[in-house]
């Protein structure tokens, strides 16, 4: 530890011999805090600064017996042949579609649930309907997309049943491609609203209540309070959500997908993580599915500094 | 306080949608009960609408419950994974929190750059899979135990919740002569309960509800988790040959074979949940606070 220090000092030269003192000894105070940190600090470099590295196989051929080291340098190739490969821009395609559609459902959704909750004033029945819409939350995509395949099998589904009802015609609708993206959508909103309304349901309830209280003395309609006092005391949280839901636009929902997708609705229903799951571990392209990889988490990174650098311009709220 | 008449349309409608709503999503959970405790000849006569059970079998569960069965191997398993799980998840997450939540940190401010950048930039599926291969991980018994026990997010959720805890009680212990680690256990330890709770049973939510990272990383029928074995289960039409090993029985229809599977694995997170509901109304909260 002294010889170290010692050379440490001469290599920095210019630091005075307290200065640098002071510093390590203002470390060491805080030692039990970095080895608290430790665990944490290695998990993340392991787990998350590591694939970051591994994203040289995409511009590698990369054989998998030999392994990163044992592997030649490629270039671009597998760039080019990504952007060649049209299933490569059906996917790309579905997800920003897939995703648009999820926004403007996935994230409405939850605020007017938010907004609709706190209208109610009966105590116990605002509980249970908390309860019963945060539930489908605790269920994997497993589960919730075998349920949705009983709902609407073409034989014994009870959608199809309620559609003969009002007079349609019963149809194969998980295969059939006009119907897949909506699909998706609204099971998409049935399992997560409900949780994702949790985050406004508690900034609601951190909003003065005083001011709620002055508008009603002053007369303000339970309308004009929404919309003039609640939407706008949430904005702050409804800004930051929203910059998190844009990081996500490469991703559309991957365990959602995998669990009801099928050959039929390829064309609408294969995102890019479902290409990248196919190409990548059932086909074994590796630097394909790489490189296709590296696109998505570039533009992922993108979007989400562009957005938050426009919210930060319009109110103030960006999250960095 | 008085109603106008448009405003007690607005709550009455209100009051509708909002139960409507809560009926159709629940009905589904409803649906997949009677399904599985249905017999078959019942459930195909009547068309599959038996949203009330009219009569009662339980030669479903009978039989994925046989001797044998990869069901019980499966939730085993992931009983394994999740307690391993969440347990290793509560410590690297609190601990880094705790760290991080001191604002005289030297290098905090880089520190918490190096957590946050995990959330704008992954490296993507295939990359960490390579990673994982590389370090010799894959289709291990601890690989779905160790890919998910850290998350920025919950981090950043804990490291508001201890930044709440007053300065002055953790001076004034000092004052009193307790080490810095008595400090940590008898005092903040004991505070914190509520938010541990709240993100102990969010990853405890992760690593039950996980089939992805199996389907990635574990091949080996032995170490899978009881949802990849309900993937298989529910992807085929017929029954997978690894499911059973008393061959010769010959399966009931696919259909309530499929639903009671659902209601296996499904079934311990919806029962504790309305009990835990509360940690995790809790755990929001403490996260939105700063928002």
């Amino acid at each position: 530890m002294g010889s170290e220090l010692k050379s440490a000092q001469m290599i920095i030269g210019t630091v005075p011999e307290s200065g640098l003192k002071k510093v390590l000894d203002r470390i060491w105070k805080f030692k039990l805090l970095y080895l608290l940190l430790l665990p944490a600090f290695l998990w993340v470099f392991i787990f998350d600064y590591l694939p970051v590295l591994g994203i040289s196989v995409a511009f590698m051929d990369y054989n998998f017996i030999r392994g990163i080291s044992g592997s030649e340098w490629a270039g671009l190739k597998y760039f080019h042949a990504l952007f060649e490969s049209d299933m490569f821009w059906t996917a790309f395609k579905n997800t920003l579609i897939i995703n648009l559609y999820k926004m403007i459902s996935g994230f409405i959704c939850p605020i007017l649930l938010a907004l609709a909750l706190n209208e109610i004033r009966i105590k116990w029945f605002k509980k249970t309907l908390q309860t019963a819409v945060y539930l489908p939350r605790f269920v994997s995509w497993v589960v919730y997309g075998g349920i949705i395949t009983l709902l609407l099998s073409p034989e014994t589904g009870i959608v199809n049943k309620l559609i003969e009802l009002l007079g349609g015609n019963p149809a194969y609708l998980l295969a059939d491609h006009h119907y897949f993206r909506t699909i998706l959508v609204v099971t998409d909103a049935m399992k997560e609203m409900g949780w994702a309304a949790i985050i406004y349901i508690a900034a609601i309830a951190g909003l003065n209540p005083e001011v709620n209280e002055a508008a009603v003395v002053d007369g303000a309609t339970r309308f004009q309070r929404i919309i003039y006092m609640t939407l706008p005391g949430i904005s702050g949280t409804i800004v930051v959500m929203f910059i998190l839901r844009v990081g996500f636009i490469m991703s559309a929902g991957l365990d959602q997908v995998i669990n009801l997708y099928n050959p039929m609705v390829l064309q609408v229903g294969d995102i890019l993580d479902t290409y990248i799951y196919r190409v990548g571990v059932e086909q074994f392209n590796i630097s394909v599915a790489a490189a296709a990889d590296v696109i998505k988490g570039i533009i992922g990174l993108a979007m989400v500094l562009t957005a938050n650098h426009f919210a930060k311009r319009i109110n103030d709220s960006g999250i960095f | 306080m008085k109603l106008t008449a448009t405003e007690k349309l607005f709550v009455v409608s209100n009051y509708i949608l909002l139960s409507l709503m809560t009926v159709i999503i629940i009905l589904p959970f409803w649906y997949v009960i009677t399904v599985s405790v249905t017999p078959y000849h019942i459930f195909s006569a009547k068309n599959g609408m038996v949203l009330f059970p009219t009569s009662f079998s339980l030669e479903y569960y009978k039989y994925l419950l046989e001797k044998g069965s990869l069901i019980y191997q499966s939730y085993g398993n992931t009983l394994k994974n999740t307690v391993g799980g969440v347990i290793l998840a509560l410590i690297l997450t609190s601990g880094a929190a705790y760290a991080l939540a001191e604002k005289k940190l030297p290098g905090r401010r880089i520190l918490i750059l190096f957590f946050v950048f995990t959330m704008l930039f992954r490296g993507g599926m295939i990359p960490t899979y390579i990673t994982i291969k590389q370090l010799g991980l894959l289709n291990t018994s601890y690989v779905l135990i160790l890919v998910m026990a850290f998350s920025a997010f919950y981090m950043i959720i804990m490291k508001t919740f201890f930044e709440g805890i007053p300065e002055s009680l953790k001076e004034s212990a000092a004052i009193d002569g307790a080490s810095e680690f008595r400090i940590l256990w008898q005092i903040v330890l004991p505070l914190s309960m509520p938010v541990l709770a709240s993100i102990g049973l969010m990853y405890l939510v992760v690593y039950w509800n996980d089939f992805f990272n199996a389907m990635l990383y574990v091949t080996d029928w032995n170490k899978a988790p009881v949802q990849l074995v309900l993937r298989t289960i529910i992807a085929s039409s017929s029954l997978p040959p690894e499911l059973l090993e008393a061959a010769g029985t010959t399966p009931p229809p696919t259909i309530g074979i499929q639903m009671s599977a659902i209601v296996i694995v499904a079934l311990p997170m919806l029962i504790i949940y309305p009990f835990v509901q509360k940690y995790f109304d809790q755990g929001m909260m403490v996260g939105s606070v700063k928002g």
